[in-house]
């Protein structure tokens, strides 16, 4: 179709589109310009006018560094864990949730569930150290029976079940809210369709709501990859010295102390870069599979 | 449109990484050259002169001058009034200090300000930045010059800053012209402020603020709990063998008691490691070199071993209460503030009138002497630049009247507010507050100012201002003496790197995850990727110091 | 109360406890922790100290923490400050996040692949602080409110996650809307939203909790303090750093002496939980079956 046709068919969805798009261009792209300190020496009183140039020599230092590789290693380990014992957590608990029939009831336990997501990492680690710590509830019940305890909470291999339990506990219940309002949107009358023609409730679950959530249950997946690289901050911030940065040093944390401490700062807008284009890729990557899969992805292919 | 864009992207970043991942490329790491540091000594002559100024005797006198505080067992009876002419000309001023606690009712509502405005003839207009976010915020204000016309900043938020000395000179006046050499006739109480303050307050050769709390801190004490202590029948520990010893008879995991909490930074102190360097034999030995520091992570990775740290405080030390467990009686010694101390022992008082914690008296790890660290970087308050020649004298006239001493009234003013409505006297006639003094006074004139104050805090326990004092006294005498005190260093970028991968490798030796033995190990790959570079660094400041 | 519709069988026994069971140990092991920071926030400095940290079992109940919170001077302007934000912010979010989703959810129109990439790159690359204080402070916008909502107004997650909804709504619908001559605006207000309303309730949530519990915006944009949002003047009560700021209260802190920190610590969060707690039953109410249902019959 010719551009100008196109136009005029499609002018209204542009126009809705500017507001969103003025914002983020002034206070997201500009700013984001900043970024190109990746490629100078910068120090923030010359300026990025006045910072020399030194082309990717940040990056050749970064990709040299074996702490740095460190980080990514633990990071994407755990990424990779999250997805498969985290991911499918709030899918299966919204599900359950959807299952309650009871309103108030389901309103009740919603509530309890959701509560976790507001509370701090400080909290939520003290929580966990005070029924599974040295002198949590769980050692103490075991000193009194003449057992000595394990100590769960500074054992650098169980680290990595120990934080995904934290997450799961923290943000697994928020995380149901978004495949609740999918599973709203089903259309009710497949189900009783299927269920007049005999269909059990697992074969209605298989054939019906998994379906009816794939789409939302993908997107999430795919932003899930793109932010790969991000496994938060501050809970790897608090439990680093239990277990050691060998099994606690991430991304975030790396860049926090090798720049942020050190006032390197072209150094750290490198980090962030890269952090970037490798959660670009996997974007890009995961959406062609979804693509192959007959997926829509985030967005369609042309 | 193709998928091309991506895939050329994906190549490229796989070039890069094949060019990079082999070698590192040569040259300086980056942020390595940006080091600088100001010599103290060139800088006497833009420093007011000290001239002492005592309004009312102590009941006891400081020990070492500059270093020692003074204490009062009880209020004094009469207060000096010092400054009897207003020193404002009627100005009115923005002023932006930090704060730790809860906001104030703002000017207009607030009669605390009203009360101290009337006083000194001028209007100020307080506005706080958040002291747990203020190392964040503050980057952002120097980059932007949104400064207000008088900014108290905290030292070590300062100098956290990239390039803090630049910024301090675009945007801050300089007072070199109006306070150097001899001002006690003209500002008596800004003179009585310890010359080293004054010597930090100089920035790229010019005096640019007027340090406020220049009195020196201990960054750390160690504690313990007295009160249990003496009903173990344990005694002042002589050693740190010793004091290992004791923390085994104490521990009993069982009755959910644990003798230390996170002590490894004050043990240091005790076993004589330097801050950062010491000079042997004309060369600079880093802290991490010495054989002292090798004896503390030994003994700490001991303490470790044998169960008697604090669980929580191994699993997450910031999720762990530390003043919590140690007041509740699960941990028996920790480290923390000087204020601590008082602090506690208000609250507690009340609550167990046997409660009872003191500093462990002096020791060293050896059974010989300890070295206390003394911080004595303070905070700055700065004039905004571009500020007329009238207006900065009339604030300095006000930095002198809010630096006035403890003992006078207008001490008693600007801490305590209005008698009556801020505070009342008790049976000794020491201040009280009421109700509605912490709710309209938090530190915000006393930011304005310098005064080494003297220890009372009466209420806080009997016994504590005469055990504070002798102990603050007897401390400051074995203090550490830094070879580069007094010379503002702004550090090589990967020397401050190399310290992170050191100690995280320390941390691993401590909780037993690698062995003792891999320490010079550690130490070897720490010169390398960086220690060296920084000795090299500090050697020649300690030349262009003269003090090599 | 039956809410079973007529079609769907009796559940078995066997599965009515599995499922009883598996809520059971799910609420409890939610609600311990949520009893013991409620529990903390309303003991006193003394049942803190007993407890060395949170607080499991009542023992000596105030409700001084809260006191504390609300007593002072400055909390009523702040939350009427945090309200406005909150209400004008989630309006101002809302209101764009659904033009640009809908503006992005067909997938042959103009530029529309572009477009997407540019909002799906804010989710990936992060601006600097320094940079974005910069803007912020180009615009004017140092002290102003829209400091507040502005910079953060559009989220990318959010956006991308509203339009998967609006584009598994059947193109049909849309399509027939379309021949029968009605604009974009039209069919996005008449016929997108009513079948949107589950998401839509939900991604006003995620604004609205965004903004009412942010605080950093306000440390870097708001010197004034009269215009400190309702978690920055809270957060001031957590006294972290007391020992870089020595004897402030020198002399005279006897009087009152501080609620222990943990209690307000745990009351805060209270405070952040409570518009949740009042929002969440209409976000839920929202998540009605069937809306669809006569929409795809056409």
């Amino acid at each position: 179709m010719p551009f100008l046709a196109r136009l005029r068919r499609d002018w209204q969805l542009l126009v809705m589109t500017l507001p969103a798009l003025g914002l983020v261009l002034v206070f997201h792209y500009v700013p984001t310009l900043g970024n190109v300190i990746a490629f100078q020496d910068y120090t923030p009183y010359d300026g990025i006018s006045s910072s020399p140039w030194v082309g990717l020599y940040n990056f050749q230092w970064l990709l040299s560094d074996p702490e740095f590789w460190q980080a990514i290693r633990n990071t994407v380990t755990i990424t990779t864990f999250q997805l498969i014992f985290y991911f499918p957590i709030p899918i299966a608990l919204a599900i359950l949730l959807d299952s309650v029939l009871s309103r108030k009831l389901r309103l009740f336990i919603q509530g309890i569930v959701y509560m976790p997501h507001f509370f701090s990492w400080v909290l939520v680690v003290s929580l966990f150290q005070q029924i599974l710590g040295g002198a949590g509830l769980l050692a103490q019940t075991l000193r009194q029976h003449g057992h000595e305890p394990w100590d769960i909470m500074t054992n650098p291999d169980a680290f990595i079940v120990l934080v995904t339990a934290e997450s799961v506990w923290k943000d697994a219940g928020w995380g149901t809210i978004i495949f609740l309002a999918a599973l709203s949107a089903i259309n009710q009358n497949l189900y009783e369709a299927a269920a007049v023609d005999g269909a059990s409730r697992w074969r209605r679950m298989w054939h019906i709501t998994l379906p009816g959530l794939r789409p939302v249950i993908l997107l999430l997946l795919i932003l899930r990859l793109g932010d790969a690289l991000n496994v938060g901050f501050e809970q790897f911030f608090l439990q680093r010295d239990a277990v050691g940065s060998h099994a606690a040093e991430v991304l975030d944390t790396f860049v926090y102390w090798r720049t942020l401490m050190t006032g390197a700062w072209s150094y750290g807008a490198a980090a962030g870069l890269f952090k970037g284009v490798v959660g670009l890729i996997l974007i890009v990557i995961a959406n062609k599979v979804a693509h192959r899969f007959g997926e829509q992805g985030i967005y369609k292919r042309s | 449109m193709t998928q091309s864009p991506t895939r050329r992207g994906f190549l490229g970043l796989v070039a890069l990484t094949a060019l990079s991942a082999c070698a590192a490329p040569a040259g300086p790491k980056p942020g390595a050259a940006k080091a600088t540091a100001a010599a103290m000594d060139k800088l006497t002559a833009l420093v007011p002169k000290y001239v002492p100024l005592q309004v009312v005797k102590p009941d006891i006198t400081s020990s070492v001058p500059g270093f020692g505080r003074d204490g009062f067992l009880k209020y004094p009876a009469t207060l000096v009034d010092s400054i009897t002419a207003k020193p404002g000309k009627g100005g009115s001023y923005k002023v932006m200090v930090p704060t730790w606690s809860p906001l104030p009712p703002p000017l207009g509502s607030n009669s605390y300000y009203d009360a101290v405005n009337t006083d000194i003839g001028a209007t100020i207009d307080f506005n706080y930045l958040d002291g747990m976010t203020i190392h964040e915020k503050l980057p952002t204000l120097l980059a932007g010059g949104d400064v207000a016309d008088v900014t108290t900043v905290p030292g070590w938020a300062l100098t956290a800053v990239p390039d803090y000395s630049k910024a301090v000179d675009g945007l801050f006046e300089d007072l070199t012209p109006y306070l150097a050499g001899d001002i006690s006739a003209k500002y008596p109480a800004l003179a009585a402020i310890p010359t080293l303050a004054w010597q930090y307050s100089v920035f790229g050769g010019k005096l640019k603020a007027v340090p406020a709390w220049p009195t020196p801190m201990f960054g750390l004490v160690l504690f313990h709990r007295k009160d249990l202590w003496d009903k173990h029948g344990l005694t002042a520990p002589k050693s740190a063998d010793e004091l290992f010893e004791m923390g085994k008879q104490v521990t009993d995991p069982k009755e959910k008691r644990w003798a230390f909490g996170d002590i490894f930074e004050i043990m240091r102190e005790i076993f004589r490691v330097p801050r950062k360097w010491r000079k042997e034999g004309g060369k600079l030995v880093h802290a991490y070199e010495t054989p002292e520091y090798e004896a503390t992570v030994a003994w700490m990775r001991k303490v470790v071993d044998n169960g008697l740290v604090h669980p929580n405080v191994l699993s997450a030390k910031q999720a762990a209460d530390a003043k919590e467990l140690f007041k509740s009686g699960q941990m028996l010694v920790t480290s923390d503030g000087f204020s601590f101390w008082a602090e506690t022992l208000i609250q507690m008082s009340k609550e167990n009138p046997d409660f009872w914690m003191e500093p462990v008296p002096i020791f060293g790890g050896d059974g010989g002497k300890p070295e206390y660290r003394v911080n004595q970087d303070p905070s700055y308050t700065f004039i905004k630049k571009g500020t007329p020649k009238e207006k900065i004298e009339e604030l300095l006239g006000l930095f002198n009247y809010f630096s006035s001493p403890f003992g006078t009234q207008e001490q008693l003013l600007f801490n305590n507010g209005v008698e009556g409505k801020h505070f009342t006297r008790d049976a000794t006639g020491a201040p009280q507050q009421t109700e509605l003094g912490p709710k309209e006074i938090v530190g915000s004139y006393v930011w304005l100012g310098g005064r080494v104050d003297p220890i009372f805090e009466s209420q806080a326990h009997p016994n504590y201002v005469q055990a504070a004092t002798t102990w603050w006294n007897s401390a400051v005498q074995v203090r550490h003496q830094d070879p580069f005190d007094g010379i503002r260093v702004q550090e090589p970028g990967d020397f401050t790197a190399a310290v992170k991968p050191f100690e995280d490798k320390v941390t691993d030796i401590i909780r037993g995850r690698r062995d003792v033995s891999t320490l010079a190990q550690a130490i070897d790959e720490w010169r390398k990727g960086g220690g060296d570079a920084g000795r090299e660094f500090y050697q020649k400041v300690l030349t262009d110091n003269g003090r090599a | 109360m039956n809410n079973r519709p007529t079609w769907q069988e009796r559940p078995t026994l066997f599965g009515l406890t599995l499922k009883g069971f598996t809520l059971t140990v799910i609420v409890l092991v939610m609600i311990y922790p949520i009893y013991v920071v409620i529990l903390t926030s309303l003991s006193t400095a003394s049942a803190v100290t007993a407890a060395g940290g949170l607080v499991t079992l009542p023992t000596d109940l105030s409700l001084d923490a809260y006191r504390e919170l609300f007593g002072g001077g400055v909390v009523t302007r702040a939350v009427l400050v945090s309200t406005g934000v909150t209400l004008v912010g989630t309006t101002v979010s809302l209101g764009l996040t659904i033009l640009a989703a809908y503006g992005l959810s067909r997938t042959n129109s103009l530029f529309h692949r572009p477009l997407l990439f540019l909002f799906l790159l804010t989710f990936l690359f992060t601006p600097g602080m320094i940079p974005t204080y910069l803007m912020v402070r180009e615009l004017g916008l140092i002290d102003s409110y829209w400091s507040l909502i502005l910079p953060s107004a559009i989220s990318a997650f959010n956006l991308v996650v509203m339009r998967a909804f609006f584009m598994n709504i059947p193109g049909e619908v849309i399509d027939s809307a379309r021949i029968d001559g009605a604009g974009d605006f039209r069919i996005l207000g008449r016929i997108v939203l009513p079948m949107s309303k589950g998401v839509t309730a939900v991604i006003g949530l995620f604004y609205a909790v965004g903004y009412w519990n942010a605080f950093f915006n306000a440390v870097l944009y708001i010197n004034d303090n009269s215009k400190w949002p309702l978690q920055l003047i809270l957060r001031q009560y957590v006294q972290q750093g007391m020992d870089l700021v020595p004897n402030t209260r020198t002399y005279d802190s006897a009087a009152g002496a501080l609620p222990p920190n943990l209690a307000i610590k745990m009351a805060i969060i209270v405070v952040a939980l409570i518009p949740v707690l009042i929002i969440y039953p209409f976000v839920q109410k929202h998540f009605t079956k069937g809306v669809i249902i006569g929409a795809v019959k056409g």
